[in-house]
């Protein structure tokens, strides 16, 4: 059981990760709540089913819907986000503009697509992987393996590259790194194509293995965002962990005690580190 | 050629007489209209579009029936899956259509109608399965009996020695009730139930409970789930490597991958009879669905009701469940007899299964 039950964890645990290191990685540039993270994960799913269903090859399915998402979550940012920011919008003001960009973009997928749940591959024919003690599921491994590998080179992209360093200095300090010459913008523009290329992976992921549906956004958001609050919105590292952490915690919930406490103990978990810890794990007080 | 041209004069006179002398005689019946509120657009369009060929194939047979007093016209309007595009379609059906009875699709509407037929004096007849509808004047339900269908599911266990059972239903009001009546049902044929789960709407991932439920591993998983968990679930059962049987009341036949439950028994209701199923599909193309057999009942049963009554609004109010149990037990539905129990019309069901894809019943 207790192996069981750290394999489920990996496997939740990796799709709320790869959102809480997106989460992570657009606020460190950009701190807002972005509601539109959620949307630019749907929309590599979307594109995904839809070019699947049009009889493209698999690997074009995968290149196009990820530069879907990374062109949308740009596009997103060159349209909106930047023209506001010029106009001295506060953070408030730019995460009622996300929310309305969501609105309006899950309406359109509803417009689209219907309200119909899709799932992307055939339901009954998963390819099972023996682990030995237990068979996942190929996709269930991929997003564990993903998140991984993504993790661990976003690490060494922020630390071991020019435009990483670019990327903390604003993380750090947008005004000075406008000083010391800068383009706080055109940076923002960078983190946003590479958090939606992140999000385009996990679309692609949960369309897969869970399944798409226009208002399945804002819960991939909710949950990967609590991951991101627990570890630390200040490290990737952090956002990584927390999101395994809470998926250890409804896990444990559910098999201690019942199914309808899933979303109960995420929240308690939630509003306890706001409380008591609102820096998260991985941080210290003040940094 | 002036005698060519006489004749076809004479000819085409003495046809407009006919269609005249014909329009006299059918105007002469009194004209009944029966309103459809249907989910024609959106995610039940499939299901609305059965029920609408349903409504129409009744219309038809109504109309052609020379002993009837009345003429028949269906009024059929869509309203998705929006529960608030309901009333405004309800008003202008009573108002500007004046209809005499209603037929309904889905719960929300259902419950929206309800107390608008019991004021404006329509017999509303409500497909869903939500018996809170039905008020044994106005309002009945055509769905199937929880008791009836608890009992068919607890044969079938007791049949192939099935003595464990795991309840998996959603976290919501109109669930409880087939908990409510499944329960007792098991417990006194002495079937254990080893587990009752109820998952959130909104809840996708079922790692941790499908676990669970395989480590119980009951004889058999009975669930009532709607699209996606339940996909979802079962197909994380099974990839779990559940080696029981899934069971539901009629879900299997309403999955969108029917695929996943092959082979697994579910309570449904019955086919309809051979005829009815031929004549439906020479009109419409298509095989009838559950929802068709359930619209064509329902607008019989108004046109006999009002056929052996008159209209709903002549008669005393509490003499009108009395006058449908009289209309419900002399009239044969497609799919054989009918009961009215408590407001509920319902026909027996039967055992099914998916195979191909499709359900087929049991021979039992």
């Amino acid at each position: 059981m207790l192996l069981h039950l750290l394999i489920n964890t990996l496997i939740v645990g990796s799709g709320y990760a790869l959102v809480a290191m997106a989460f992570r990685l657009m606020n460190s540039v950009s701190p807002f709540f972005n509601m539109t993270i959620g949307a630019v994960a749907v929309l590599g799913g979307y594109t995904a089913y839809w070019l699947l269903g049009l009889g493209f090859p698999f690997w074009l399915v995968v290149t196009i819907s990820l530069a879907a998402s990374a062109a949308f979550s740009g596009a997103l940012e060159l349209l909106i986000y930047t023209p506001m920011r010029k106009h001295g919008a506060s953070s408030m003001v730019l995460m009622v503009a996300s929310l309305g960009v969501y609105t309006i973009f899950e309406s359109v997928i509803h417009l689209l697509f219907g309200s119909q749940y899709f799932t992307l591959g055939n339901v009954g024919q998963s390819n099972m992987i023996n682990l030995g003690f237990t068979e996942v599921p190929l996709v269930q491994l991929l997003s564990i393996i993903f998140s991984f590998v993504i993790c661990i080179f976003l690490n060494y992209f922020l630390h071991h590259t020019f435009m990483g360093k670019k990327i903390r200095a604003v993380n750090d300090s947008a005004d000075l790194a406008n000083i010391i010459g800068l383009k706080n913008n055109r940076i923002i523009l960078i983190v946003s194509v590479m958090t939606g290329l992140v999000l385009g992976v996990d679309g692609l992921l949960v369309g897969y293995d869970t399944g798409l549906e226009p208002t399945m956004g804002f819960n991939l958001l909710f949950k990967g965002m609590i991951g991101a609050i627990i570890g630390g919105t200040a490290s990737l590292n952090g956002a990584f962990f927390g999101a395994m952490f809470l998926a250890f915690s409804e896990n444990v919930g559910v098999a201690l005690f019942a199914s309808e406490w899933r979303d109960l103990i995420a929240f308690v978990i939630f509003i306890v580190f706001l409380s008591f810890r609102p820096q998260g794990i991985f941080q210290k007080k003040g940094e | 050629m002036k005698k060519t041209l006489l004749t076809l004069c004479m000819i085409l006179g003495l046809a407009a007489c006919g269609d005249k002398a014909q329009e006299q005689q059918d105007s002469t019946q009194p004209i009944i209209k029966i309103g459809a509120i249907l989910p024609l657009t959106g995610g039940a369009a499939q299901l609305g579009e059965g029920a609408k060929n349903g409504a129409i194939m009744a219309l038809e047979q109504l109309n052609k029936n020379s002993d009837n007093h009345y003429k028949y016209e269906l009024i059929i309007e869509d309203i998705g899956l929006s529960p608030s595009k309901t009333l405004p379609v309800y008003s202008k059906m009573i108002q500007l259509d004046k209809v005499a009875g209603l037929v309904s699709f889905n719960t929300a509407a259902g419950k929206i109608i309800k107390p608008l037929a019991s004021k404006d004096k329509v017999l509303h007849l409500s497909s869903a399965a939500d018996n809170t509808i039905s008020d044994k004047t106005f309002n009945y339900v055509n769905s199937y009996s929880l008791k009836e269908t608890s009992n068919r599911l607890v044969e079938y266990m007791k049949a192939n020695q099935m003595k464990t059972i795991s309840l998996v239903v959603f976290n919501h009001l109109s669930t409880e009730p087939i908990v409510q009546a499944l329960e007792p049902v098991l417990r006194d044929n002495d079937i254990e139930i080893l587990s009752i789960d109820r998952f959130n709407t909104e809840q996708r991932d079922f790692k941790m409970e499908a676990l669970k439920i395989k480590e119980l591993n009951p004889d058999m998983v009975f669930v009532h789930l709607v699209e996606p968990v339940l996909t979802l679930f079962p197909k994380q059962l099974l990839q779990d490597g559940y080696k029981g049987k899934l069971s539901s009341f009629l879900m299997f036949a309403y999955s969108a991958n029917p695929i996943l439950f092959e082979g697994q028994p579910f309570v449904d209701l019955r086919e309809g009879s051979d005829d009815f199923n031929q004549e439906y599909k020479q009109r419409f193309g298509v095989d009838a669905q559950a929802a068709s057999i359930n619209t064509y009942d329902n607008v019989m049963l108004i046109a006999e009701f009002i056929e052996k009554n008159g209209s709903p609004k002549d008669v005393a109010t509490d003499k009108i469940y009395e006058a449908m149990q009289n209309v419900v037990s002399n009239y044969k539905s497609p799919r054989g007899e009918l009961m009215l129990d408590d407001g509920l019309v319902y026909s027996n069901t039967t055992i099914k299964t998916i195979k191909d894809g499709r359900s087929v019943a049991v021979e039992e």
